[in-house]
C-alpha cells in the first residue's frame, strides 16, 4: 500500500497496446486463401441453410437469444406471481394456475435460461478465446441446441395448453408420483428434463474438448483464460451431476407410466431417495449457472483494469475447489427431512467450507482492483453490482449450511431472498455485464452506455427492493410457494415493496433489450477491440468471420493481446477444407490437423426423432418404437459419407 | 374479501395483542420456546458477524475502486497475497466460530426428550392436521384437528407421519421445522417457555391448497392443560335445543358421517377432521376462516368458494338444515 | 524475422489413431457420463436396500445364478475379436486389414448376440417383475438400461464392419474401431460390479 519503499513501477501492461492487424501483420492471408477460408466455413444460405448452420458462432448466438426469449416468459411468470402476492387474499390467480406458474418459473430460469444461456456463451467464445475455428463436434453441437429449443416447446406447449406442471420445479414424490398428479402435467415436464439435459451433455462434451484439444500453440493449461477455465469446470460438473437428475426424472416417469415402485414406500421404495437424486444434481445446478459467471467476472475485471487478474492460479483452484465441494452439499436441502443428526453434521461442515474458495475469489479481485483507477462503464457496474449482492447472498448461504437455523427459514422466503441474492446476485448480474461487455463482438456495434448505466441502476434497486423484504418476510412465518396469505399475518406491506421491486427489475431488462434493439440499427461500430482486453476473442473482427481467425495465433503468455510483440502465428494449415489445428491437452504443442464436419440437416432431425419419442411416449408407448425407427434414420443419415471438395481427405470429427 | 371481512382479523388482531404483545405469533424471532430461542441466539449471532464482514469487505473494495494512488509494484503484488491469505485465514476462523456454535446449538436441540414428555401424534393431510395424544388406556386416546394444546414448560415429543404426501410441521415461535413424510415416522421436540396462542403452517409444498394448511399451538399452564385435555376426552355433547337435535339428525344422515366422526353419534369416518369438540376450535378448514356460525355454514354448502380444490365436496342442503348443522356443530364445544 | 514469428504445421497428419484424436475424446466424455449413471443406479441400489429389512422381499429366492454366470462369461469373451480387431487397427493401415478386421467384427458380432440373448433369459430369472416391489424395479431397470447399452455397442460395430467390408475404407474408420472397442469395454467392465449387485448382493444376506 505505501509505495516509499519500493520503487514503483509502471504496470505490467503498457496503456494501449497497438491494435493487432498493425503489430502482426503476419496474422493476415492472402485475399485469395482468405476468400477459400470463407467458402469452406460459411454457413449456408437460405432458410433451410440456416436450419443446417454447424457455425458455433452462429448456434452460440442461438442459444442465447433462445435462453433470453426464455428469461423474459419466466420473468413475466414471476412479476405474474409478484402481483397475485402483492396483497393479501388477492384473486388475479387462483391455486391451480399459480402453481402451474410458480413451477413453470423454476423450471425455465433453471433449465431453460441459466444453464442454457451460460453455455451458449460458452459455445460462442470458448473457440474464440482458445484461438480455434469450431467446437470440435459441429453436429453434435446444433443438435444440442435444436434438442433444447424442442424441449422448451414442448413443456410451454403443454403450459399454454393448461398442462403445465403444477408440484414445483423440484416435484418432490408423491405428490408429483402417480398417486397425486395423475395427468399428464408431470409427465410433460419429466421428458422435458431429459431433452434439456442431454442438450447439456452434447455441450459439456464438445466444450471440454475443444479447450482440452483446440487451444491455440502455447496456451498451456496455465494460460488459459479464467473464463475458459470456469467452463471448462461447469461442463465437467454436468457431466457428473446431470446423470442424476436424468435418472431421478426416468424413475419417475417409470413410476408413472409402467409402475415400478421407486418412490413408494408401501412396496419398499423409499419418497427421500428422490430427493437425493434431485439434490445431488440440484445443489451442483447452482455452480453450473455460477461458476461461468466467476469467470466473467475476472474477465470484464481484467479488461476494466487493463492489467493482468491477480492471483490466477489461486482464482483456477479455488474454482476447481467450488466444483469438488459443491458435490458435497446436497444433504443441506434435506435438513428438515430428519436425517441422521451426525450425516447432517458433516454437511454443514462442507456447505460452510465452500465460502473459503468463494472467499479467495473476492479476495483476489479485490486486489486486482486495489489502485487500478478502472474504467466506470456498464459492465464493470454490474461486476460492483455482483460483489454487493453476491457477498449478501454468499453469507445467508453460510448461515443456511447451519442445521438449526436452516430448521427455521428452510422453504419460508428467507430462502427464497437467498437463492435469488446469489442466483441473479452471482449470475444474472454478471450476465448482464458480459453481454454488455460482449455485445460489440457479437454484433459489431456498442450498447449505449447512458442506457447501460441506467438498465444497471434500475435493475440494482429494483433487484434489492424485491428480494431484500424477502428475508424479514421468512422470518415473519411466510413459508415458500404459498399462492395467497391472510391478512392477519402482517406480510402485506413487505410482499407490496417486493413486488414493485420485481416490476421495477423487469423495467430494467426491458431497458436492456430496447438498448440492444436500438444499438442493432444505430450503435456505435465497435472495431475488433473496443474495451482494450486481453485475450484472444479480441484479436478478430466484430463480429468475427465464419473461420473466426485468418491464421491460428500462437500466444506466449496469458494477456496475449497486452503483449503483441509476443505473438506468433501458424502456417502451413489448408484454407480449402473444416481443417482445425489440434494441440496437446497440457503444454498445447501442435499435434495433428483434424477436419470438422460441414453443414447438415441430420442433427435437427435427430432431434425431430428424440422429440418424437420423448413427447410421445407421454401418451403412448408406441411412440418409442417410431422414435427408434426414426433414430436409426438419423444415426444413418448423420453417419453417411459425403462428397466434400476435399475429396478423400474429409474427415468426420463428430 | 368480503366473507370475512373485519370479524377474524379483528379476533385475529386482538388475540395477537392479548397474547403476545405486537409480537409475530407465527415468528421464529419472537421465539416462545426453548428451541426457538436457541435458534433466534444463533441468528443474531450470525447477523452481527456477518453484517460486521459484509461492510468491511464492502470497505475494502470500494476503497480499492476509488483510491486515487496506481499501485501494482511488485512488492506490493507480494503483499496482496499476503491479504489474500489473511483474508482467507479470516474466513476459515470466522466459519470455524458458526460450525462450533451451530453443532453445539444443533445438539442441545436434539436432546431426546425424557420420559416425562407429552407425546402427541401429528398426521398430515392434505391440506388438514390430525393431532392424536396417544394414552395407555386406548380410551383416553384424544383426537383433534388443526390445534395442539401443550402445557408450558414441559417438554413436547411430537411423532410426525403423513397420509398422504410430504408434509412440514412448523410453528416458528416454539422451534424450526421437521417434514411429515410417507413411510416414515419422524420425531420432533419442544418445550413451550411461554404460555401463548402461536400460528403454525405446512412448510413443504403438499398441492392445491398448500397456503391454507395452518394449524394453532395454545401453549398452556399445565392446570388449563389438563382441564382441556380432560374436556376433550368427553364424547360430544348432546344437543340441548330443538334446532341442534335436529343439526344432528340431518349430520348423521347425511354424507357426512362416510368422511367425519363424532363421538358419541353413529359418524365415525375417518378420512376428515374429527368433529367431536369442534364448537371449541379457534379457526375453520386448517386455518382458513375463523370458527363463526356464518363461516361455518358458508364452509358446509360450498367448502369449494373457501378452499378451492379440498377434498371436501360441497352439501347440498335445505337452508334450515344447513342451520341446523351449523347450530349443532357450533355447540359441540 | 517473419520465421521467429511463424510457426509452420503443414507437415502434421491429418489424423490420429491414439488418444489424441478428437474422437477418442468424444468417447472418453460418453463413458464418464455413462459411468456416473451407473454408479448412481448402484447408489439406487445400496439405498433401496438399506431402506428395507428383506433383500430380496421375503418368499422371493435371488436371481438365478445359472443365466447370470453364462452372460457374464459371455460378455468377458466377447472382448476378445475386439481387441484383436483393435490391435490390427492401431497399425493404421485400413486398405490392408479391413477385411481381417471387419472378420474378427463378425465373430465379436456373433458372441454379443448370444450374450444378448442371454440377458433376454436374465430377466425372468428374477423371479419378479418390475411392478412387484421396489426391488424387482430396480433390478429389471438396471438390466434393462445396460440392455440397451449392449445393443448400442453391437449396433456401432455392425455399422462399423459394414463400412469397412465396403470400398470406403478409411483410416478414420480405423480411429471408429478403435473407439467403439473402447465403449464396449466400458459395457463390459461396468457390468461387472452390477452383476455383482444383482447376483451376489441378494445372497450376502
Amino acid at each position: 500500500m505505501k509505495t516509499s519503499r519500493e520503487p514503483v513501477r509502471k504496470p505490467p501492461a503498457a496503456p494501449e497496446p497497438a491494435p493487432l492487424p498493425a503489430a502482426l501483420p503476419e496474422a493476415e492471408l492472402p485475399a485469395h486463401e482468405r476468400e477459400e477460408l470463407r467458402r469452406a466455413f460459411e454457413t449456408q444460405r437460405g432458410f433451410f441453410g440456416s436450419l443446417k448452420s454447424v457455425d458455433h458462432k452462429v448456434i452460440g448466438k442461438r442459444y442465447v437469444i433462445t435462453a433470453l426469449v426464455f428469461f423474459v416468459l419466466g420473468g413475466i411468470e414471476a412479476m405474474t406471481m409478484r402481483l397475485q402476492l402483492a396483497k393479501p387474499e388477492n384473486s388475479l390467480l387462483g391455486p391451480d394456475l399459480y402453481n402451474q406458474v410458480f413451477t413453470m418459473h423454476g423450471t425455465t430460469m433453471m433449465f431453460l435460461f441459466a444453464v442454457p444461456v451460460m453455455e451458449g456463451l460458452a459455445v460462442y467464445f470458448v473457440p474464440l478465446m482458445v484461438g480455434t475455428r469450431n467446437v470440435a463436434f459441429p453436429k453434435l453441437n446444433a443438435f444440442g441446441y435444436w434438442i433444447y429449443v424442442l424441449g422448451g416447446a414442448f413443456v410451454y406447449g403443454g403450459f399454454f395448453l393448461n398442462r403445465g406442471n403444477d408440484t414445483g420445479w423440484f416435484s418432490y414424490v408423491p405428490l408429483s408420483g402417480p398417486q397425486y398428479a395423475p395427468s399428464h402435467r408431470v409427465d410433460i415436464w419429466a421428458n422435458m428434463i431429459t431433452f434439456t439435459e442431454v442438450s447439456a451433455l452434447a455441450v459439456a462434451i464438445e466444450i471440454i474438448v475443444t479447450a482440452f484439444k483446440q487451444r491455440a500453440p502455447g496456451m498451456s493449461l496455465n494460460r488459459i483464460p479464467l473464463f475458459v477455465w470456469s467452463v471448462i469446470t461447469t461442463n465437467f460438473m454436468v457431466i457428473f451431476a446431470m446423470p442424476a437428475v436424468m435418472l431421478a426424472s426416468g424413475y419417475l416417469a417409470l413410476d408413472r407410466l409402467v409402475g415400478t415402485h421407486f418412490f413408494n414406500p408401501a412396496e419398499g421404495g423409499d419418497p427421500l431417495l428422490y430427493q437425493h437424486l434431485f439434490w445431488f444434481f440440484g445443489h451442483p445446478e447452482v455452480y453450473i449457472i455460477f461458476i461461468p459467471a466467476l469467470g466473467m467476472v475476472s474477465t470484464i475485471l481484467a479488461a476494466s483494469t487493463k492489467r493482468p487478474i491477480f492471483g490466477y492460479t489461486a482464482l483456477v483452484l479455488s474454482v476447481v475447489a467450488t466444483a469438488f465441494l459443491g458435490f458435497g452439499l446436497w444433504v443441506h436441502h434435506m435438513f428438515a427431512t430428519g436425517l441422521p443428526q451426525l450425516g447432517e453434521s458433516f454437511f454443514t461442515v462442507a456447505s460452510m467450507m465452500i465460502a473459503i474458495p468463494s472467499g479467495v475469489q473476492i479476495f483476489c479481485w479485490i486486489r486486482s482492483l486495489w489502485g487500478s483507477r478502472p474504467r466506470m462503464t456498464t459492465p464493470f457496474l454490474f461486476v460492483l453490482g455482483f460483489f454487493f449482492i453476491f457477498i449478501a447472498g454468499g453469507m445467508t448461504g453460510v448461515m443456511l449450511a447451519s442445521v438449526p437455523f436452516n430448521l427455521q427459514v428452510h422453504d419460508t422466503f428467507f430462502v427464497v431472498a437467498h437463492f435469488h441474492y446469489v442466483l441473479i446476485g452471482g449470475a444474472v448480474f454478471p450476465l448482464f455485464g458480459a453481454l454488455t461487455f460482449w455485445f460489440p463482438k457479437l454484433t459489431g456495434r456498442l450498447l449505449s452506455e447512458t442506457l447501460g448505466r441506467w438498465t444497471f441502476a434500475v435493475m440494482f434497486v429494483g433487484f434489492n427492493l424485491t428480494f431484500g423484504p424477502m428475508h424479514w418476510l421468512g422470518f415473519r412465518g411466510m413459508p415458500r410457494r404459498v399462492y395467497t396469505y391472510l391478512p392477519e399475518m402482517g406480510w402485506g406491506p413487505a410482499n407490496l415493496a417486493a413486488t414493485i421491486g420485481a416490476g421495477m427489475l423487469g423495467v430494467g431488462v426491458l431497458l436492456f433489450l430496447i438498448n440492444a434493439a436500438r444499438s442493432l440499427r444505430s450503435g456505435e461500430a465497435a472495431g475488433n477491440n473496443p474495451w482494450g482486453a486481453s485475450t484472444l476473442e479480441w484479436a478478430t473482427s466484430s463480429p468475427p468471420p465464419p473461420y473466426n481467425f485468418e491464421r491460428i495465433l500462437v500466444v506466449s503468455n496469458r494477456d496475449p493481446l497486452w503483449k503483441p510483440e509476443e505473438m506468433a502465428v501458424v502456417t502451413g494449415m489448408r484454407t480449402d477444407r473444416r481443417e482445425v489445428l489440434t494441440t496437446r491437452p497440457l503444454d498445447a504443442e501442435p499435434d495433428h490437423r483434424a477436419v470438422l464436419v460441414g453443414p447438415s440437416i441430420w442433427p435437427l432431425f435427430l432431434a425431430f426423432a428424440l422429440a418424437v419419442g420423448l413427447v410421445g411416449s407421454v401418451f403412448t408407448p408406441w411412440a418409442i418404437l417410431l422414435s427408434g425407427f426414426l433414430f436409426l434414420v438419423a444415426m444413418i443419415g448423420w453417419y453417411w459419407p459425403k462428397g466434400e471438395p476435399s475429396g478423400h481427405n474429409a474427415r468426420t470429427a463428430s | 374479501m368480503s366473507r370475512r371481512s373485519g370479524l377474524p382479523a379483528a379476533a385475529a388482531a386482538l388475540l395477537c395483542a392479548a397474547l403476545s404483545g405486537c409480537r409475530g405469533i407465527q415468528s421464529s424471532l419472537d421465539p416462545a420456546g426453548r428451541e426457538a430461542a436457541k435458534i433466534s441466539g444463533l441468528w443474531w449471532l450470525f447477523f452481527y458477524v456477518c453484517t460486521a464482514v459484509f461492510v468491511l469487505v464492502l470497505a475494502f473494495l470500494f476503497y480499492g475502486v476509488f483510491r486515487r494512488r496506481s499501485e501494482d509494484a511488485l512488492g506490493a503484488r507480494e503483499r496482496g497475497k499476503t491479504y489474500v491469505a489473511i483474508g482467507a485465514g479470516a474466513t476459515a476462523a470466522i466459519l470455524l466460530l458458526f460450525l462450533v456454535v451451530s453443532v453445539s446449538a444443533g445438539r442441545e436441540i436434539a436432546e431426546p426428550a425424557g420420559p416425562d414428555a407429552l407425546k402427541v401424534q401429528v398426521i398430515g393431510h392434505q391440506w388438514w392436521w390430525e393431532v392424536r395424544y396417544p394414552a395407555s388406556p386406548a380410551n383416553r386416546t384424544v383426537v383433534t384437528a388443526n390445534e395442539i394444546h401443550v402445557p408450558v414448560g414441559r417438554p413436547v415429543f411430537l411423532e410426525l407421519l403423513s397420509g398422504d404426501v410430504i408434509h412440514s410441521f412448523w410453528a416458528p415461535n416454539l422451534h424450526g421445522k421437521k417434514d411429515l413424510i410417507p413411510g416414515r415416522i419422524n420425531s420432533h421436540a419442544f418445550t413451550a417457555k411461554k404460555a401463548g396462542v402461536f400460528r403454525g403452517q405446512c412448510a413443504e409444498f403438499c398441492g392445491l391448497q398448500h397456503a391454507h394448511m395452518a394449524f394453532t399451538i395454545f401453549a398452556e399452564t399445565p392446570e388449563r392443560y389438563s382441564a382441556w385435555y380432560e374436556k376433550q376426552l368427553a364424547p360430544a355433547a348432546e344437543p340441548s335445543t330443538p334446532s341442534q337435535e335436529r343439526g344432528r339428525q340431518v349430520f348423521v344422515s347425511n354424507s357426512c358421517v362416510f368422511c367425519h366422526a363424532i363421538q358419541g353419534t353413529p359418524a365415525f369416518g375417518q378420512v376428515a377432521p374429527d368433529l367431536t369438540h369442534v364448537g371449541g376450535r379457534g379457526t375453520l378448514a386448517a386455518g382458513s376462516v375463523a370458527n363463526n356460525p356464518g363461516n361455518l355454514a358458508g364452509w358446509i354448502a360450498d367448502p369449494q368458494s373457501i378452499k378451492p380444490g379440498n377434498h371436501m365436496p360441497p352439501m347440498l342442503m335445505a337452508p334450515e338444515d344447513l342451520l341446523a348443522v351449523t347450530d349443532y356443530l357450533e355447540s359441540l364445544k | 524475422m517473419s520465421s521467429r514469428r511463424t510457426v509452420d504445421v503443414s507437415r502434421l497428419p491429418d489424423i490420429t489413431l491414439d488418444s489424441g484424436a478428437l474422437f477418442w475424446w468424444a468417447t472418453a466424455g460418453l463413458i464418464a457420463i455413462e459411468a456416473m449413471s451407473f454408479a448412481i443406479i448402484i447408489a439406487t441400489f445400496i439405498y433401496l436396500r438399506m431402506t428395507v429389512t428383506d433383500w430380496p422381499p421375503p418368499t422371493l429366492p435371488p436371481p438365478d445364478l445359472r443365466w447370470g454366470i453364462a452372460g457374464l462369461v459371455v460378455l468377458v469373451i466377447s472382448c476378445v475379436p475386439i481387441r484383436m480387431a483393435e490391435k490390427i487397427a492401431g497399425r493404421g493401415r485400413p486398405e490392408e486389414d479391413r477385411r481381417r478386421i471387419a472378420a474378427l467384427i463378425r465373430v465379436f458380432l456373433l458372441i454379443a448376440a448370444v450374450a444378448v440373448a442371454i440377458r433376454l433369459l436374465e430377466f425372468p430369472g428374477t423371479h419378479c417383475k418390475w411392478n412387484n416391489s421396489a426391488y424387482g424395479s430396480v433390478i429389471w431397470t438396471t438390466l434393462g438400461i445396460h440392455l440397451l447399452e449392449a445393443l448400442a455397442g453391437f449396433a456401432e460395430f455392425a455399422v462399423v464392419a459394414a463400412v469397412l467390408v465396403g470400398s470406403h475404407a478409411e483410416e478414420k474408420h480405423l480411429l471408429d474401431v478403435r473407439a467403439c472397442a473402447l465403449f464396449w469395454y466400458f459395457i463390459v467392465a461396468v457390468w461387472i460390479p452390477l452383476f455383482g449387485m444383482i447376483y451376489v448382493f441378494p445372497r450376502l444376506s
